[in-house]
């Protein structure tokens, strides 16, 4: 198939244009027609999905190679490039933006159905678009000062979004303490900024790991920016202690949105691994020195992991409400990537650990993230549905969908099997991963990590009892409306995909992801 | 476009062999055709009756309100993990207050990590 010269030398950038582009256009075609967001909401987001695609062709075909698009340089302009706002994809990248492609195409027909009694649909479906936006620039530049502005409009269009539904107060309180959390994470994320722009003059990612490099490695206040991301991006990512606000915001979201703000909370990780791999784990040939010794930093990342999965998964079985359930889970999750790649950073230092097990760890964990942004986006559709015919979200409330939402019943044992590692689906391919690696580098995470999958499986089974099986309800509810079968569809599609090719999709997009963290010269082209 | 050869690479190659899901769903898929044969030989003049197959409740039709909730499942795994959940639980108090205290607690463990050891 042939792609435009247009579209091929531009994707990097229409990736993010497109939804932003139809962020602005969408209140003003809003005023025409109350119906007409929807529309192009959608058609804004499929192309972006679509540039994505070309972008990752592009990707792919030259990895390890990032794809390097600098806005407003002429070649022959005598402007050095590095001063300028660039765009670095690379193969990690394209996954992240693959990830988001997928969910933000389902979550928008999801919602077609879903809003369809609200007013300000044309509010929502630009917010939709901005938190696109955010989430495609956080993954694609290579300039940490715009990763912070993407990150801040990623966080300010989600707390729009979670207080959507303005006639439940809780809905409010949600967005108030997750606006509270991303703001001051963005003070503490531009104070780190601020750091590296101090030390070394410049904000491009590669450059400033050259510039720390040339330094003779990471110096005190480099540490200290270092403290602040992790702290920042764990937070962003929903990880334990920094998890509070999650379950509130994920909860209060309306159906689709939660599905979004999976994906969109995983751009969060997508900035710690690239902070500590292509600035902190950038490898000086002529010294034979990282910029830091990472295995603190890597042992950091597998307590928060740790904490996570522990933590997220016994506070998810005593839930009542599905979603808040669903929302701790997500938490729960989270700990199995920042425990695979955790490990990952760990033995970075060490090749022959590297190579013996450090990489397959680093291969489960980038692989449960996209494995993670199907099925949870799935279940929180699937609880979406659920509440839309029931007008409520207590377990205790519900019995017996099971006999009339057939469909959902159907979408929500997919997700839930993958969620809890049950072969063959994909949630067991990336975990399988996980545990192997993970088991040699500390036998008793790895033992922690699979009681973690037994008990997500325990409390999915409480909600399938809870809400699918026992006596038909007196007042049976229909199943979900077509819009929103078509968006969970689409997720269950992929996830059987991935669930029945897992050496194709590890292969062809999660090998290149671990290249891209593994060859610390790529960001900024250096 | 997208370098597909259609030279598909079936397994998932890990430290402990190679895991296969597509021979797993075709062997669930066997057992599956299996059973359905078995199944098949029953009894074909059955005729489904009323209340067939319900749990028995004193001969009367199975309330809605006989169900077993949602909070009461686990009941014992809460009761037993009482000392856990009772600190944990009391930790998650709603309070922004206490999600931001949380959050420096964290970073400054952190950052104290990172520079001291």
């Amino acid at each position: 198939m042939m792609v435009p010269e247009f579209f091929q030398d531009h994707a990097p950038i229409l990736v993010v244009i497109l939804p932003l582009l139809g962020a602005f256009l969408t209140p003003l075609i809003g005023k025409a027609s109350s119906r007409a967001p929807r529309y192009v909401a959608a058609l804004f987001l499929l192309g972006s999905l679509a540039m994505v695609a070309v972008l990752a062709d592009k990707v792919w075909s030259q990895s390890p190679i990032p794809v390097v698009y600098t806005l407003g340089a002429h070649s022959g302009s005598g402007i050095n490039p590095v001063f300028r706002i660039q765009l670095v994809v690379d193969g990690l990248g394209v996954l992240m933006a693959i990830i988001m492609g997928i969910v933000s195409t389902a979550a928008v027909l999801y919602s077609w159905s879903f809003i369809d009694k609200y007013s300000g649909q044309d509010k929502y479906y630009t917010l939709l678009q901005l938190t696109a936006v955010g989430a495609y620039g956080m993954v694609l530049t290579g300039d940490i000062f715009n990763l912070f502005v993407f990150f801040e409009i990623s966080s300010i269009a989600l707390c729009g979004l979670v207080a959507f539904r303005t006639e439940r107060g809780e809905s409010f309180e949600a967005a108030f303490k997750y606006m509270l959390y991303s703001t001051i994470s963005g003070v503490f994320l531009l104070f780190a900024i601020g750091i590296f722009y101090g030390e070394y003059g410049v904000l491009n990612m590669g450059v400033i790991s050259e510039a720390m490099s040339s330094a003779g490695g990471a110096s005190v206040l480099d540490k200290i920016a270092l403290g602040l991301l992790v702290t920042v991006f764990s937070l962003k990512a929903g990880s334990v202690p920094m998890h509070m606000a999650t379950p509130d915001a994920y909860s209060e979201a309306p159906g689709g949105i939660s599905a979004i703000f999976v994906a969109a909370s995983q751009t969060g990780l997508y900035a710690l691994f690239r902070t500590s791999f292509t600035i902190y784990g950038h490898y000086n040939p002529n010294t034979g020195a990282f910029n830091l010794d990472t295995y603190t930093l890597g042992w950091i990342v597998v307590i928060l992991g740790v904490l996570s999965m522990f933590i997220g998964v016994t506070m998810a079985l005593v839930q009542k409400d599905i979603k808040r359930l669903m929302a701790y889970h997500a938490i729960s999750q989270t700990g199995y990537m920042l425990l695979g790649v955790g490990v990952g950073i760990a033995v970075l230092s060490d090749p022959a650990k590297m190579t013996a097990f450090g990489v397959d760890a680093m291969r489960g964990g980038i692989f449960h993230i996209i494995n993670h942004a199907l099925y949870k986006g799935l279940l929180f559709l699937t609880a979406g549905a659920v509440f839309y015919r029931l007008q409520t979200r207590n377990l205790n409330e519900m019995h017996g969908l099971g006999h009339t939402m057939r469909f959902t019943t159907v979408f929500f044992m997919i997700g839930a099997l993958a969620i809890a590692g049950m072969p063959p689906m994909n949630g067991f391919s990336s975990k399988l991963l996980i545990y192997e690696s993970v088991y040699q580098f500390n036998p008793i995470i790895a033992v922690i990590a699979m009681l973690v999958s037994v008990l997500t499986l325990a409390s999915f089974v409480k909600v399938f009892y809870s809400a699918f099986l026992g006596p038909k309800p007196e007042n049976p509810p229909e199943d979900a409306p077509t819009s929103m079968l078509i968006g969970m569809t689409i997720l269950v599609a992929v996830i059987i995909v991935f669930s029945l090719f897992p050496g194709l999709v590890v292969e062809r997009l999660i090998d290149p992801a671990v290249r891209a963290l593994l060859f610390p010269w790529l960001a900024g082209g250096v | 476009m997208f370098g597909l050869n259609f030279d598909i690479k079936l397994g998932l190659d890990t430290d402990g062999g190679t895991w296969t899901a597509l021979l797993f769903a075709l062997m669930a898929l066997v057992a599956f055709i299996i059973a359905y044969a078995i199944r098949s030989r029953g009894i074909k003049g059955h005729k489904e009756r009323e209340h067939v197959g319900e749990p028995f409740y004193f001969g009367n039709i199975v309330p809605s309100s006989a169900w077993v909730k949602s909070g009461n499942v686990y009941w014992g795994f809460v009761k037993a993990m009482e000392r856990y959940y009772r600190p944990v639980r009391g930790e998650h108090t709603g309070n922004a207050n206490d999600y931001i205290s949380w959050m420096v607690v964290a970073m400054t463990a952190i950052i104290l990590m990172v520079v001291f050891l």
